[in-house]
């Protein structure tokens, strides 16, 4: 990561929290999330996977033609202890502003509108959350 | 799956009478103590039950089906690559990610495309943010 140029967007404010967020652009096989331009996507280290993304959304870019075999779909656990199935695929995920490209495993399940990059997606990269400024970079 | 409920059916089972008594008074905890409590409460049972594992289609099922067939061979020959697997059969291995998801699609509803040799853990913690849809109070 090192001689990259730092990278920042403001906190996304979807309701009365203000919270980090990343903008990127997510590859699937029928074309691109968002189609121009990048999509700002909440931070949340509470999630321990990749990319979570809508049902909507994962369905809309062609991710079911790019699906792990289901004996490798995780079951994931809310906070509320609930516990189901995930569908999980392999996607490419470039942020634009930092150059980089990644690779990894978007989820999704069953009447999920949320969009969530979580740990996994973090693990590689140095971070700066700047709470006075409301900023998150990629430094 | 979207759940419309506009007329109710009985459900007749037998369920462990410790069972049944846990359900019984957490069901009333939470959804007062009204009549309808327990049938919300069997309602969100069943919907979660129903959540916990996804239908698949038949094209899933031969896909997946041709990737138990294949996966030894594919582990033995080509560690690291990836893999894509449509029409119930083996369409290409590549090297990267970015080249098998520019494979030809013809006419799939679905495709399996992995690393070979990667095993993702099977176990996801979902954060604050996701969350099921609540069934209602009585």
């Amino acid at each position: 990561m090192e001689g990259q140029i730092e990278a920042c967007w403001s906190y996304l404010k979807p309701d009365d929290q203000k919270t980090p967020a990343f903008g990127l652009i997510v590859q699937g096989t029928l074309g691109t999330l968002p189609r121009e331009g990048e999509m700002l996507i909440r931070i949340d280290t509470g999630y321990d996977g990749f990319l979570l993304l809508s049902e909507a959304n994962y369905n809309h870019i062609g991710l079911h033609l790019s699906e792990l075999p289901k004996k490798y779909w995780p079951e994931g656990e809310t906070v509320t202890g609930e516990v189901f199935r995930l569908r999980r695929s392999l996607a490419l995920v470039h942020i634009p502003m930092a150059g980089l490209k990644l690779e990894g495993y978007v989820d999704t399940y069953q009447g999920n509108t949320e969009n969530l990059t979580g740990l996994d997606f973090i693990k590689t990269m140095r971070l700066l959350l700047d709470g006075p400024s409301q900023r998150a970079c990629i430094t | 799956m979207s759940f419309k409920s506009w007329r109710s059916e009985l459900i007749k089972g037998s369920i462990p009478k410790e069972i049944e008594e846990i359900f019984r008074r957490r069901a009333m905890e939470k959804y007062g103590y009204s009549k309808g409590a327990v049938s919300k409460a069997l309602e969100a049972a069943i919907k979660l039950w129903l959540r916990h594992e996804y239908e698949v289609t038949e094209e899933e099922k031969l896909n997946n089906k041709a990737f138990e067939e294949i996966l030894n061979e594919l582990e033995a020959k080509f560690p690291g690559m990836h893999a894509v697997i449509a029409k119930g059969q083996l369409v290409g291995v590549h090297k990267s990610l970015e080249e098998a998801l520019k494979t030809n699609i013809k006419e799939e509803s679905h495709r399996i495309v992995f690393k070979i040799g990667e095993k993702p853990k099977p176990w996801v913690r979902l954060g604050w943010r996701a969350k099921l849809k609540p069934v209602g109070a009585t």
